[in-house]
């Protein structure tokens, strides 16, 4: 194990700064100076919290001096997606130019959290503009500049780091902070984590408040972390979830991490007929070698989901109601002032009939209790986590965020709300991360998170680290 | 299909009229192609929603994670 906490993991940080062998303070220097020399490399960071996190990295010390340890995240940095408001005169910029100079006298539920189990805020990150919700279909969609993967190369080997948590992904692949939190509409936490080569976890909906969060759709909006490890996933998690009465639609149920779920039995996992089929040749592969790592651990079937629209109902919710969301900014010609071109003309969802948007939320009622049947008898589904490895930043993607590609394990998860994990499964011939998915049953992030463990105990790629990034 | 097709034909060309009422002095001819095309979508996607026969006692999404035990 190497003394350098730069890409070391949570569990391995906390017990370092537990025993008083690292200092909060100290920590917290030395990933702001990372995120301030290294951030802009990546177009990873808007804000640089210093002076906020110094003062929480001093309390952390304090108290952790006085025995008054609060738990696994105490004294430890982190970064937040640029949607998540917070006090003290920090902008909030979501990620688009028009609202570059916003700011907010409250933090979001999840940064109150946070901070109370003692985390140490040390940056606002960056983000697709408004979570991408105008339609992008290239990287160049922020006011930031396009996200930028550690994994790439410079100038024409670019690759992007993937969106809408773009600066999230990009900033931990990078050391640049122990985790950071991340929002996924659809998509968004699974394709950084993807393209970064990181372990990415998106939480049943209701687990994490989302009170303070910039809202694209509220039905679908979900956030969650992107770190090191699956293991550090289920830590960061257990800090962020739980009830909030200033958000309804946060679970009463309470979430507990359990690194023991999954010892000592086999799992039984589930594969679509066809996941793979359309994915970059690379991915394919590497999802091939997956089942087969997998094999030693798990029985793994082949099932189909019963033909339901089940992208077109997401699709349709999901345009619905950021046309809501946003309303006031479109009708006011606020887009014009985007960044990304195609996103500045966002009209066509402003026509969605009423009737077809109560048609799909009644579909997707249907859709949700067929997907729970199906995944019943299973720890988790598993498929590549896209289809495609890291594009260059200056080329459109093939995205299913445009809705011009298939992603039946997006939609279902998003419209039924239901946990999912991202971890690398290996690289491509460029050496970019391709990526793994677990999907679970709601409220099943334990098993999700145990099943990504179990594969991560049998696999190295999520302790490789882009190269020259070390301390 | 091609009934359907029509349909659908036939509601983006609405949209779109829609749109144009509301949105079309703020459109150059690239966005608004690019507008229709997105409306052709959606047309697209909520024919595939009316294609499925829901009951009258089938109720929307209400925002809880589905459980059936």
């Amino acid at each position: 194990m190497s003394d350098s906490p730069i890409f070391m993991p949570i569990r391995e940080l906390s017990e370092l700064v537990r025993t008083r062998r690292l200092s909060p303070v100290e920590l917290a220097e030395i990933f702001l100076d990372r995120l301030e020399r290294i951030g802009p490399r990546y177009n990873a960071v808007v804000t640089v919290t210093r002076e906020r996190a110094l003062e929480q990295a001093r309390r952390a010390e304090r108290e952790i001096a006085a025995g008054e340890y609060r738990g696994m995240l105490h004294g430890i940095p982190y970064g937040a997606k640029d949607l998540l408001a917070t006090s003290g005169g920090i902008p909030t910029t979501w990620g688009a130019e028009p609202f570059r100079n916003q700011r907010f006298d409250y933090d979001a539920g999840v940064v109150r959290r946070l901070e109370s189990a003692g985390a140490v805020l040390a940056a606002k990150l960056a983000m697709v503009e408004l979570a991408g919700g105008m339609g992008y279909r290239q990287p160049n969609a922020s006011f930031t500049g396009p996200g930028m993967s550690p994994w790439g190369g410079e100038g024409d080997g670019a690759a992007w780091s993937g969106g809408s948590s773009s600066g999230s992904g990009a900033a931990v692949a990078a050391g640049l902070a122990p985790f950071a939190i991340g929002s996924e509409t659809w998509g968004s936490i699974l394709s950084p984590a993807n393209n970064c080569g990181l372990s990415g976890l998106r939480p049943t909906y209701g687990r994490v408040s989302r009170h303070g969060a910039m809202a694209l759709s509220w039905t679908l909006d979900k956030l969650g972390p992107l770190c090191l490890t699956a293991d550090d996933c289920g830590i960061a998690l257990e800090a962020m979830a739980g009830y909030d009465p200033n958000d309804p639609t946060t679970t009463d149920m309470p979430y507990r991490y359990d690194a023991a779920e999954g010892q000592g039995r086999r799992f039984r996992l589930a594969v679509l007929r066809d996941v793979a089929e359309g994915a970059q040749a690379e991915v394919a592969a590497n999802f091939e070698r997956a089942l087969a790592v997998l094999a030693d651990v798990a029985d793994i079937e082949e099932i189909e989901f019963p033909d339901m629209p089940y992208e077109a109902i997401t699709r349709t919710i999901l345009n619905a109601e950021s046309a809501s969301a946003f309303e006031d900014f479109i009708e006011s010609g606020g887009a014009a002032g985007l960044t990304a071109r195609e996103s500045r003309a966002p009209y066509a969802r402003m026509a969605i009939p009423a009737q077809d948007y109560i048609r799909a939320l009644r579909l997707r009622r249907k859709a949700m209790a067929i997907a729970d049947e199906v995944m019943t008898p299973y720890d988790a589904l598993i498929a590549p986590a896209r289809p495609i490895t890291a594009t260059p930043i200056d080329r459109d993607f093939r995205s299913v965020v445009s809705g011009d590609g298939r992603d039946i394990m997006g939609a279902v998860g998003n419209s039924a709300g239901l946990p999912a994990i991202s971890v690398p499964s290996g690289f491509s011939e460029a050496g970019l991360p391709t990526g793994i998915q677990f999907m679970g049953r709601a409220h099943n992030e334990n098993r999700v998170i145990a099943a990504a463990r179990a594969y991560q105990s049998l696999t190295d790629w999520h302790t490789r680290h882009p190269e020259g990034l070390g301390a | 299909m091609s009934e359907q097709g029509n349909g659908d034909a036939d509601k983006a060309a609405a949209l779109m009229g829609n749109i144009r009422a509301r949105y079309g002095e703020r459109l150059t001819g690239e966005q608004a192609e690019a507008v229709g095309e997105d409306v052709k979508k959606i047309s697209t996607a909520t024919g595939l929603l009316r294609a499925v026969a829901l009951d009258n006692g089938d109720i929307p999404f209400v925002a809880t994670p589905y459980r059936g035990d």
